[in-house]
């Protein structure tokens, strides 16, 4: 019958970005189901405008991943997100469950905790074919002590090491305080991974905070520049001299150690913990 | 003061300086291969560290917290190319938290080292945790 074919393999329904295929109306291959909108790869092209298209003004509603499909992937044709929506979604059950973990039942903290993010290709066999599926998976889930933790950062084969996540739990003798960035010391851990994407979180319970190292060279450039304690005292200076809450505090020494042109970004989430603001330094 | 007396100052002086040039030396040329030496300070007092004859000339002592407000341990700026970490992980005598971050110096060296880290042109050549 004219249209209809079938070979070895042809029963698995998925493609392009792992969603499934839509091959009743133009073929196989020809269209794609993500969701929330229909891809076609021909063109390149959602047939309908991105939900969310109000998050990226100056760009066409109609593109997939904003023309860059090496760096951005698009979650169910929602818009498109970039390595630290990625590090945080993968990350996120496990975050808010070891942020609970890291008290006890009377508000005294257990320890912090810190795991690792990998990207895991793992080969599928489909009929006769190979593809290889990629997930970010969390993985080496270790406990530290009550201010600190030790990063376990082993990968296994065909696993790619692109982030971490720590906790930063402070317990009622330490004003249980929520919402804590990073310290000078947590800036500094980026110095062994300054390749470009790679994401520092931290859990602070009502929010999460990310680095990124958004221009690699650039990050290189200031790691080999300044020292742990350059760093440390650039935090210590701008702390210490900030003004307000502890958090803003710490959020002001944050941004004014890294400057403008660190190559490393500073975003905090909302309370959901799903969206990201980029936190710039103040002129 | 008398000049044989301020001869005296001055080549101590000299002979002080002399030996701290030549510390920083010895640390260049063999901290790769010497995890051992650093290895011996772990469970010592923080002050042990600080009579090292190679360590003993620093130039900077700087506090530092990786959960802000609660001390980890110290960095020792030797020269601009090389500076130790010394960790401390559990506190006897310094309150380890504190929210303006004033800790006490001599407080912390009674503590007693969990970890060094030593860096050279700001890469890691020690570590006394790894393998």
């Amino acid at each position: 019958m004219v249209g209809r074919s079938w070979s070895v393999g042809s029963e698995y329904r998925y493609g392009f970005n792992s969603y499934e295929k839509d091959d009743e109306i133009k073929g196989s291959g020809n269209s794609y189901d993500f969701g929330a909108r229909i891809y076609d790869p021909r063109l390149a092209r959602f047939l309908s405008i991105d939900p969310d298209f109000k998050q990226y003004p100056d760009w066409s509603p109609y593109v997939f991943a904003l023309n860059n499909p090496i760096r951005l992937i698009d979650l169910a044709g929602r818009g498109p997100i970039d390595a630290l929506k990625k590090a945080n979604t993968a990350a996120n059950a496990t975050a808010n469950d070891y942020w609970k973990k890291s008290f006890n039942e009377d508000k005294t903290v257990v320890n912090e905790w810190g795991f690792i993010l990998v990207e895991k290709k793992t080969v599928i066999k489909v009929g006769t074919s190979e593809e290889i599926k990629t997930e970010v998976i969390v993985k080496n889930i270790v406990p530290g002590s009550s201010g600190s933790v030790e990063m376990n950062r082993t990968v296994g084969e065909g696993e790619t090491l692109i982030g971490e996540l720590h906790t930063h739990p402070y317990s009622v003798s330490e004003g249980l305080h929520e919402g804590i960035a990073f310290s000078g010391a947590d800036i500094s851990t980026l110095r062994d991974y300054a390749k470009n994407d790679y994401v520092q979180l931290v859990e602070a319970g009502d929010k999460r905070f990310g680095l990124v190292i958004t221009d690699e060279k650039k990050a290189e450039a200031f790691f080999k520049e300044k020292s742990s304690a350059d760093i440390q005292k650039s935090w210590d200076d701008a702390f210490a001299s900030a003004k307000g809450t502890f958090q803003e505090r710490v959020k002001t020494a944050v941004t004014s150690t890294l400057g403008s042109d660190s190559g490393i970004g500073f975003y905090e989430s909302d309370a959901k913990k799903e969206e990201f603001t980029e936190i710039k330094p103040t002129e | 003061m008398t000049y044989k007396f301020k001869h005296l100052l001055l080549f101590c002086i000299l002979a002080f300086s002399s030996v701290c040039s030549h510390s920083q030396k010895i640390i260049a040329n063999n901290s790769q291969m010497d995890s051992l030496k650093y290895s011996k300070y772990i469970g010592n007092e923080v002050f042990n560290i600080l009579l090292d004859d190679e360590i003993r000339c620093y130039q900077k002592f700087t506090f530092f917290d990786t959960k802000p407000g609660a001390l980890s341990g110290a960095i020792i700026t030797i020269d601009s190319n090389f500076y130790i970490e010394v960790y401390v992980s559990e506190y006897k005598f310094q309150k380890q938290f504190n929210e303006e971050r004033n800790w006490n110096k001599s407080l912390f060296y009674r503590e007693a080292i969990s970890r060094i880290k030593v860096f050279q042109d700001n890469k890691c050549i020690v570590d006394t945790k790894s393998p």
